[in-house]
């Protein structure tokens, strides 16, 4: 789950002939294989589509599967995973930096044990949990989902950081860089393809998540796929099911190619 | 020597000439001087550096020489402040820096470590240019300085500004390195172990160039290394240090060749001292015997030492040999030299090295 990465300058004389003058590096082979995906993914959707179309169905059946119905869970998902990652990336990133900084050093093990803790509770009995706590709803989804993803940002954004070189942070120093332009010219920038694979990874699990949120009716996919097993109409259970595995597959992908834009040329 | 300026990988590109590369720096050097300074770490009863008092002159290279840990480094990281002195004053150019924003100070000392310390994710334009950039330059006198740096360190700005760190050699690096800590013109440059990491042939290059281009600049540097045979090399003055940065001698590197204060020094310039003393002598500063009309002796240039003449002499089994003006024996002959010669030069240096030395233990006591 966790890509460290170490940041290190490296003479590279041998393979330099291969660049051309003035290039930036070459971008590594990801994108091209990047295409894959979303032709797969919707070709899944189409063999959905297509079979659902060639069942009868019964008025229970046409209900929870009309366009409607669909798309008012698709976008309650969406919605509930998008906000929920924003949010986790608001807390947790800035939590890392801060818990990487030398005065901080001491309460490192006890954020990272939070982080842990939120992660280790079943889903859904923190869910069931919060609800008891504070109600049920959309805004109780969130906060589940943010504690739930927020340690896999949180262990990246560390380890990112802990992983640039002291050598360029003393150099960044010794040439009269503040802590803070530090941080925001050096640190940051080399542990962003850390940070993002942490984001990546978090963003997969709150769109799985999200499919709990219905047992605390906060909507979602998760809806109709318990409701095919309540009612016994199987169709409904594998329309949801699929829908939310291409949405978490989706995220996935765009997570990947985020990567590979926002990583930093040079390294 | 630009072409020898370029890695062997370059050197289809054009050489550039000597004098059309610009005047690198307009500011001099600055003395410095270490008044009782001392660093104890918290939670360890002996200091790091205990009362050193130190006077660097302006424009000179000192190489700060001694074991690992003996505080060398830490001493020459309190004159940027990375390492605060626990006391003491700190003076360069007469100015109290210990009173001055440690990072602005910073931004006014060049520095260069031995990994480099490039950043990755910079060109190699943006990486010389972040201290003039934080000192408020403009864009345009920033890429006017880049440029000129990277024609001064043998790295045509065409090819190499726009490049990333890793698209260059370590040797290359280093120089972009070496750029970087100039960018600024700063009086005073730190160099900690700077070509420490380089394979033997790019680091006397590399020592080559930096000491012509220090020629030319006469900036104050003060220059660490745990390599004697380096401080020799590099020197106008070497401190040789010794636990807890306690100074066992300072002197030019002749001076502490031809009368080691103490054993600590001696053994630290190991075996073979007398003949490192002939390596720093040059055969143009010896006094030459007449040219002798038998020209079928050895030939050697006046730009080698004494140490190479004798080296001539064993290779050939000749006690006597010409010096010319270029090794190939075409151009003039200017005299000839003798094994005595060589002897007596190792004596008279001695001897007239003794008042020089007191002087400067005066100074640096």
């Amino acid at each position: 789950m966790t890509t460290a990465v170490v940041v290190q300058v490296e003479p590279q004389a041998a393979t330099r002939s291969r660049w051309v003058r003035g290039s930036s590096l070459r971008r590594p082979p990801g994108l091209a294989g990047m295409a894959v995906r979303p032709i797969v993914l919707s070709a899944a959707l189409l063999g959905l589509y297509l079979w659902v179309h060639a069942q009868a169905l019964d008025s229970i059946e046409s209900r929870v599967l009309s366009p409607q119905a669909i798309k008012l869970a698709l976008w309650q998902h969406v919605q509930l995973s998008v906000l929920a990652t924003a949010l986790t990336i608001a807390i947790a990133v800035p939590l890392g930096v801060l818990l990487t900084r030398p005065f901080a050093r001491w309460i490192k093990p006890i954020g990272l044990g939070l982080g842990n803790f939120g992660q280790a509770i079943p889903s859904i009995g923190l869910m069931v949990l919060l609800a008891l706590w504070i109600g049920v709803g959309f805004w109780t989804a969130v906060v589940g989902l943010v504690a739930y993803a927020t340690l896999p940002i949180l262990r990246n954004t560390i380890v990112g950081l802990d992983g640039v070189d002291p050598a360029l942070k003393e150099a960044a120093r010794g040439m009269g860089m503040s802590r803070l332009a530090v941080l925001r010219r050096v640190e940051l920038p080399l542990a962003v393809p850390v940070i993002l694979a942490g984001v990546r990874t978090a963003l997969v699990l709150t769109v799985a998540t999200a499919a709990l949120a219905t047992f605390i009716d906060a909507g979602g996919l998760g809806g109709g796929l318990v409701a095919g097993i309540e009612l016994g109409r199987p169709i409904l259970s594998v329309t949801y099911g699929v829908l939310a595995a291409v949405l978490a597959l989706s995220a996935d992908w765009l997570g990947g190619i985020a990567e590979e834009v926002l990583r930093p040329r040079g390294i | 020597m630009p072409d020898t300026a370029l890695d062997s990988m370059t050197s289809q590109a054009p050489a550039t000439s000597q004098t059309s590369v610009p005047v690198p720096s307009r500011t001099g050097g600055a003395t410095i001087q270490l008044l009782d300074v001392t660093k104890t770490y918290s939670g360890q009863d002996a200091p790091a550096v205990d009362h050193i008092t130190l006077e660097i002159p302006a424009g000179e290279i000192v190489v700060f020489v001694g074991p690992s840990g003996c505080g060398k480094t830490t001493t020459m990281k309190m004159i940027n402040r990375l390492i605060e002195p626990t006391s003491g004053q700190l003076l360069i150019g007469g100015t109290d820096v210990l009173k001055l924003d440690a990072d602005q100070h910073r931004r006014n000392v060049g520095y260069v470590i031995q990994q480099i310390g490039l950043f990755p994710h910079m060109r190699i334009a943006e990486n010389i240019g972040l201290v003039p950039r934080m000192l408020g330059w403009s864009r345009a006198k920033t890429a006017a300085r880049v440029e000129e740096l990277l024609e001064i360190v043998g790295l045509p700005p065409g090819e190499y500004a726009r490049r990333y760190p890793r698209e260059l050699s370590g040797g290359q690096q280093q120089r972009v390195g070496v750029a970087r800590a100039l960018a600024a013109d700063p009086p005073v440059m730190l160099m900690d172990e700077p070509f420490g990491a380089t394979d033997p042939i790019t680091r006397d290059r590399l020592q080559n160039e930096f000491l012509r281009l220090q020629r030319e600049m006469g900036k104050t540097v003060v220059f660490v290394t745990h390599d004697f045979d380096e401080a020799l090399k590099m020197g106008d003055r070497i401190v040789v240090l010794g636990p807890r940065s306690v100074i066992a001698q300072y002197d030019t590197p002749e001076a502490i060749l031809a009368a080691p204060a103490n054993e600590y020094v001696s053994s630290f310039i190991g075996s073979g001292g007398q003949l490192k003393r002939l390596g720093l002598m040059l055969l143009r500063d010896a006094v030459l015997r007449p040219a002798p009309a038998r020209r079928d002796l050895p030939v050697i240039t006046v730009e080698a030492t004494l140490h190479d003449a004798l080296d001539v002499m064993l290779e050939n089994g000749r006690e006597k040999i010409l010096v010319a003006e270029d090794e190939s024996g075409a151009g003039k002959v200017l005299g000839a030299i003798r094994m005595d010669d060589l002897m007596a030069a190792i004596s008279d240096e001695s001897n007239d090295e003794q008042p020089a030395k007191a002087e400067m233990s005066a100074v640096s006591s």
